[in-house]
């Protein structure tokens, strides 16, 4: 099939997709279970050829690695959770492996990230943001300080100071989530105004 | 048997992460002892690869679930099935760089994909206008703030002002920043706790369920 | 009720109508509006610029469909830099799908400039795994991407793999963000450990949020969605779809701030007709 009849493809199921936008309709539906059936099935194959076989073919059958038939063990034993109350406990073997090893990662590398914040708050002063800045971030930190009682007009006010901090940024989180939904838009205008019918040059 | 239901679980947890953390903390080549984590640094990736099953077969036995209760719309679900069969078994056929198999990605995943996730942005500038109400002084701040930041950004507000675009650089690296900082800084000190609990046995949640107390 | 009182009610249908106007009308009647480059942008240039002729950029597309209007135009613009100066490109994604949008960008431009497939750049295909397969390319790149490229070809087969034996042997970190697996992920397991610099460029959703790293220096500058990548274009010297897209994106957001301004006098207006307790 020819380039440009995958673009009129292509073109047709994005107005089925936005059809949504006037009410919901069986098109939108019969679009959005495509993209659900469709997405599983990619995952499944994609991991497959460039994850499962390679690691198959090149790490154990060329290479010998067999000991990685271990992590496969312990991969399938997620499994078990389907087979009912006799079994479904061994899939705790697996989640135990990931939880563990995440949890140790954690432990042992985001301090290193942590800690660089932490100094970064205070730099030398080289103007007047350094200082708004290294007050917002305690100010925001105390206001999440519940251990505390805070009573009296300097304990709330740098509480609220905190809060109207976070306002800022709760704002500019909004504003630039707007703007980025915004270009998704444009995004798809492109490609069915340009890629599709070649109106827009 | 009991204890390896319950008990073992946490100990294999205490021990992964315990490797990871000598390997981390230890000058494991001064004492000649290999480091674990570069073998199961690899396990891992690989058991993710077996585990990925999981997510079809939860999403299946709920859209065949709906087929055999034929639920309002459930020929949806039969699209849906047969779309992860016929595509799933071409895909395997073909490998994902195979021509039918791209082309069905290029063609109708993606664009549908993309159409879906950009709905949102007709949601939400109706969401702005609806509810984006100045009602009191955080609300206000919240308003402006986002206001002054997408003029900035877009080249309009350059038109409008010179300046805009500073502005709104200062308001993302200024107080923006310093307020995120200071939440995450928080979060940060939560995820360590969690994860030393986990360590310790003490969160088990992750057992799912009949697990746990 | 009078008419403000309506406009409270009005059919969000109308409202979308309107947005679509807002982003067509300026695709067929271009305004040219002026696109000033932000600091970090010029950071992220600059990381790129300074790095000599054959040094390495390690690529992560980590982006689903939904945002890659933001972030695929980057691509297009970081390889156009990178070819022009000769630096070569290993790229990976830790998304399913982000790989192969890399690889559209790419190839296309890499033909157009006479680069060579396996010589100037490599692309390693999706790699599952996250955070643990980022680990694992640190020791050993070969042994993270099982060996193989995108399409199954050995790793050992091109002459750029040879001397990109794991991430320590790259030259700078340029990773696309949309959520996790992203930045996080390999600020905290490679670019930390390993003291290389990491940029690239995110989604708007999370921009707001990465900040405080820019700051710290622990992000070498950041792209920030189609915006950032439109300023990027320009500092490559090579239009694409970012800087198309900005005269649709400024009327989007005046009309966002047209909607916001409405709103609030029709919300006023109801207030002052039903006494302050109406409004909550």
């Amino acid at each position: 099939m020819s380039a440009q009849t995958g673009l009129w493809l292509g073109g047709l199921v994005t107005l089925m997709a936005w059809s949504y936008l006037y009410k919901e309709n069986p098109f939108f539906r019969v679009a959005e279970h495509i993209y659900v059936g469709g997405a599983m099935a990619y995952g499944v194959f994609n991991t497959y050829y460039q994850v499962i076989l390679p690691t198959w073919q090149k790490d154990m059958v060329k290479d010998g690695n067999w000991s990685y038939l271990i992590p496969i063990v312990i991969g399938l034993l997620i499994y078990t959770r389907y087979g009912g109350r006799g079994w479904n406990w061994l899939a705790r073997w697996t989640m135990a492996f990931w939880v563990g090893y995440g949890a140790g990662y954690e432990l042992a590398y985001s301090p290193a990230v942590f800690m660089k914040q932490v100094t970064d708050t205070f730099r030398p002063i080289k103007g007047i943001n350094d200082v708004l800045y290294f007050l917002i971030v305690a100010a925001s930190l105390f206001y999440f300080l519940f251990t505390v009682k805070k009573e009296g007009p300097l304990p709330k006010g740098v509480a609220m100071f905190g809060r109207l901090s976070m306002m800022v940024a709760f704002g500019a989180a909004f504003g630039s989530i707007t703007m980025a939904y915004l270009s998704l838009i444009i995004g798809r205008l492109q490609y069915l105004l340009k890629d599709v019918v070649h109106l827009v040059k | 048997m009991n204890w390896l239901r319950k008990d073992f679980p946490l100990v294999l947890t205490f021990l992964f992460g315990l490797v990871v953390m000598v390997s981390k903390f230890l000058n494991l080549a001064y004492f000649k002892l290999p480091d674990l984590t570069k073998t199961l640094d690899k396990w891992s990736q690989i058991t993710f690869a077996f585990a990925i099953l999981v997510g079809v077969i939860n999403l299946s036995a709920l859209h065949i679930n709906y087929i055999r209760k034929r639920r309002a719309g459930y020929w949806y679900s039969v699209i849906a099935m047969a779309t992860l069969v016929l595509y799933g078994t071409l895909g395997m056929a073909q490998g994902p760089k195979g021509a039918g198999a791209l082309f069905i990605y290029s063609n109708v995943l993606i664009p549908i994909g993309s159409a879906i996730y950009a709905l949102l942005g007709f949601y939400i500038v109706s969401a702005a206008y609806r509810s984006f109400h100045l009602r009191s002084l955080e609300a206000t701040v919240l308003i402006v703030a986002s206001v002054l930041l997408m003029l900035g950004q877009a080249p309009i507000g350059q038109v409008l002002w010179y300046d805009f675009p500073k502005l709104s650089n200062w308001i993302m690296t200024v107080p923006n920043s310093a307020g995120i900082r200071g939440i995450q800084l928080g979060a940060a000190i939560g995820a360590f706790a969690v994860s030393i609990r986990i360590l310790l046995g003490l969160e088990r949640s992750w057992f799912g369920s009949g697990g746990g107390q | 009720m009078d008419s403000w009182n309506k406009m409270q009610r009005i059919d969000p249908r109308l409202i979308y109508l309107l947005i679509l106007l807002a982003m067509v009308i300026p695709m067929f009647k271009p305004m040219g509006l002026p696109v000033a480059v932000s600091p970090e942008t010029k950071t992220v240039f600059e990381a790129i610029d300074s790095l000599p002729s054959n040094a390495v950029i390690f690529i992560s597309h980590d982006t689903g469909p939904g945002n890659a209007p933001e972030l695929d135009p980057m691509i297009a613009a970081l390889a156009r830099q990178a070819f022009k100066k000769n630096i070569k490109l290993v790229v990976m994604s830790l998304w399913e799908m982000g790989a192969q949008f890399a690889d559209d960008q790419i190839k296309p431009i890499a033909a157009a400039m006479g680069k060579t497939y396996g010589v100037d750049y490599v692309n390693l295909g999706y790699k599952i795994g996250g955070s643990m397969t980022i680990r694992t390319m640190v020791n050993d790149l070969s042994k993270g991407a099982a060996g193989v490229d995108m399409d199954n070809k050995p790793l050992d087969s091109f002459p750029l793999m040879q001397r990109v034996k794991s991430l320590k042997d790259v030259d700078l970190l340029f990773v696309t963000t949309v959520g996790s697996p992203g930045y996080s992920d390999w600020m905290t397991y490679a670019a930390e450990p390993l003291k290389k610099k990491l940029t690239g460029g995110a989604s708007l959703t999370m921009y707001s949020g990465l900040q405080q790293y820019i700051r710290s220096g622990q992000l070498t500058g950041y792209l920030g969605g189609m915006r950032g990548a439109a300023e990027y274009e320009r500092l490559v010297g090579a239009p694409g779809k970012g800087l198309a897209g900005m005269d649709s994106q400024s009327l989007g957001h005046i009309l966002v701030i047209l909607l916001i301004i409405l709103g609030n006098i029709g919300y006023f207006r109801s207030l002052r007709a039903t006494g302050p307790a109406g409004g909550k």
